[in-house]
């Protein structure tokens, strides 16, 4: 039997190598080198500006490093044409922002559908079956045809998680999801967040601010200066 | 179908721009039809006067005022057409048919009549067999001639009567009603074409002005394959010269150009910067929209879409506006055309095209005429327009949607 913990290190859901990213005379990222192992919880803290944000857009694949290279399930982003990229983004990565990522125009229902509106994993009708079971894992099952307009900003938070999760993606990522609500709801929303990405065995890396949160992570990455200054379990 | 959904949910969720956008190409739309539907019925209306008389070209020559004005004279100023040049007619390319006639004015001191000897064709008596309102036909061979409905009626003249045309008496064979017709020269003694040509060789006054010869002609009536109109006009004209009155529906436009303030091509060129304004509104309605929504375009990009599906979605959406308003424009332009019914324009009619003496004074003689034309929709100018429609909501999204991918990660962030 192999070392578990080594199996991890082998197959990583996520590696990321000597990124670095300078926006004009800023140098945001000074070659940071991370690891989020698969299946498990990984949160990033930081000061506000320590390039937290920077390194998650260069992960999803949304932000172009100037040098360095990701690799997400073990595929390299790096020199990945718009469509290969979209591809990676819909079946191995799913993202929730701090907040207003619905499309206003439809119902809780559709924005957990917008994923999979090009994917061909299973048909429309066992989608909508997991998107309804999705809503109602986050507690949503009563909300189904409710426009964002007219659901709470935490409802809307569990929302866009059922979204992040209807192609079963390999890794979570998350950007402080938990940033635009109040305390109460946001712990709520954050145990929807750490319990779905568990029972789904979805890789979890999320920025946030809160050391409660990062007291329940199975890693934390500090980050200091554009360099990841501290990694502990 | 996920795609569609979308699109309508969007399209509902914005329903400002959209009744802006739907608006505008519906008027667009709108505007095109019922303009070139406008100028299409003008257009049919000038070719009415030159049609009642059957033919596409009406041939004559200008000739000389009789010394005396009586008994059987030419009407003025028309001269006799030699026949060399009627058979040169004949020959051009394009021709489809060519009717020969006389046409004599017989003055009397206390009345006038109008006489039309001409030959069998449709343009000629053949045209009239449809128009009998009492007795019987003729034709080339018959001695007997054909009476107008409005002339019998006026002097009291009935079928089986005679009537004396220049120093000849001829029985009446029947009695026609050519004005509802259309498609004859209007006379008041429609004769064979021998017969007054007969009566024309041997007038005194006719005599005096031309040789008249037993087979000549004063005025010919063409019938052109429409294509060819504007070059058959040309080469006549050259062929008679200077002398030459040549009438058709392209000298009434000229005659006309006063009345048809709207002419085929203006109705195109104002239907055409009604569509440039449609477009800059369906331009700047679809800009907006997508500035707003870059937050959107940039959250589906991070959910896995690629940047020509959201462009495709975009498409989409204007497609269906376009629809909606080329469809409405559609429905509103046949509603509008139903209504309209029929333009009316009134005309002064050229001496040209105009069969009375209008020089005797007591004739008093009204040459004007008033000319109606439906105003419909053609289903072919129908689908160009649709087309025309969609098509600039098509074009001004693609302007609007060459802009360069946006890079998502800036909007999506958070502080
Ligand atoms: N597109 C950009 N152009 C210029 N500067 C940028 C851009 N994006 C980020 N920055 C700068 O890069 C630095 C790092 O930004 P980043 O958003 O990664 O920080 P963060 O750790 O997420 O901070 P916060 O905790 O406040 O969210 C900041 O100083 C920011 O102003
Ligand atoms: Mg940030």
């Amino acid at each position: 039997m192999t070392d578990p913990a080594i199996a991890l290190i082998d197959k990583p859901a996520i590696r990321a190598e000597g990124i670095r990213k300078r926006y004009g005379e800023l140098e945001v990222l000074k070659g940071v080198d991370l690891i989020v192992a698969a299946g498990q919880f990984t949160a990033i803290m930081g000061k506000s500006g320590s390039g937290k944000s920077t390194l998650l857009g260069i992960i999803a694949g949304l932000e172009q490093p100037d040098a360095g290279h990701v690799l997400v399930m073990g595929q390299k982003l790096a020199g990945m044409s718009d469509r290969d990229m979209a591809d990676v983004r819909r079946r191995s990565i799913g993202i929730v922002f701090q907040g207003f990522s619905l499309i206003p125009s439809l119902t809780a229902l559709d924005n957990v559908l917008l994923p999979t509106f090009f994917a061909a994993q299973m048909t429309a009708v066992e989608y909508r079956r997991r998107a309804m079971d999705l809503l109602n894992q986050v507690g949503l099952g009563a909300r189904l045809n409710y426009r964002p307009s007219a659901l709470s900003g935490g409802e809307q938070q569990r929302v866009a998680i059922a979204r992040a999760l209807i192609n079963s993606p390999s890794v979570l990522l998350a950007d402080e999801p938990t940033g635009n609500l109040d305390q109460a709801t946001g712990a709520a929303v954050l145990d929807v967040l750490i319990d779905l990405g568990r029972t789904h065995g979805t890789s979890l890396l999320m920025v946030t601010h809160d050391s409660d949160v990062a007291a329940r992570a199975d890693h934390v990455v500090e980050m200091k200066d554009g360099r990841i200054s501290h990694a502990h379990a | 179908m996920d795609i569609l959904r979308y699109a309508l949910s969007e399209l509902g969720f914005r329903r400002g721009r959209s009744l802006v956008t739907v608006t505008s190409v519906a008027l667009a739309v709108l505007a095109a039809m019922i303009l070139t539907a406008l100028a299409d019925s003008y257009a049919r209306a000038i070719r009415v006067p030159i049609e009642t008389v059957g033919a596409d070209v009406v041939v004559q020559l200008q000739g000389d005022i009789p010394p005396k004005l009586e008994g059987l004279v030419f009407p003025h100023p028309n001269a006799l057409i030699p026949a060399g040049i009627v058979r040169q007619i004949h020959a051009l390319p394009g021709v489809i048919a060519l009717t020969r006639a006389v046409y004599l004015w017989d003055l009397e001191p206390a009345r006038y009549e109008s006489v039309l000897g001409i030959e069998d064709s449709d343009a000629g008596l053949a045209g009239l067999d449809g128009r009998l309102v009492d007795g019987k036909a003729i034709n080339s061979k018959s001695r007997a001639v054909l009476i107008d409905s409005d002339f019998a009626t006026k002097n009291h003249i009935n079928v089986g009567d005679t009537i004396k045309v220049g120093h000849e008496t001829f029985p009446v064979a029947g009695i026609v009603d050519a004005a509802r017709s259309g498609k004859i020269v209007r006379a008041d003694v429609y004769t064979p074409l021998a017969v007054a040509q007969a009566l024309a060789t041997v007038a005194p006054e006719v005599r005096a002005l031309y040789p008249f010869g037993s087979d000549d002609a004063n005025l010919v009536l063409v019938k052109v394959n429409r294509e060819q109109l504007q070059d058959v006009v040309g080469k006549i004209t050259t062929l008679l010269g200077k002398k030459g009155v040549v009438s058709s529906e392209l000298s009434m436009r000229e005659a006309l150009s006063g009345v048809l303030f709207l002419s085929q091509s203006m109705g195109l060129i104002v239907a055409a910067s009604i569509g440039l304004f449609a477009a800059a509104f369906v331009w700047r309605a679809t800009a907006s929209s997508v500035a707003e929504r870059r937050r959107e375009m940039a959250v589906l990009q991070a959910i896995g879409w690629t940047w020509r599906q959201i462009r495709r979605q975009v498409l989409i959406e204007n497609v269906a506006l376009a629809i909606a308003g080329t469809a409405a424009g559609l429905i509103l332009a046949f509603v509008i055309a139903a209504v309209l019914g029929h333009i009316s324009v009134t005309i002064d009619l050229p001496w040209d095209l105009s069969s009375t003496p209008h020089f005797i004074p007591q004739a008093a003689i009204d040459r004007t005429q008033t000319i109606t034309a439906p105003v419909s929709i053609s289903w072919p100018m129908a689908t160009l327009t649709a087309a025309g429609g969609i098509l600039i909501s098509v074009l001004a999204a693609l302007a609007v949607l060459a802009l360069p991918q946006p890079r998502p990660w800036a909007l999506l962030r958070s502080e």
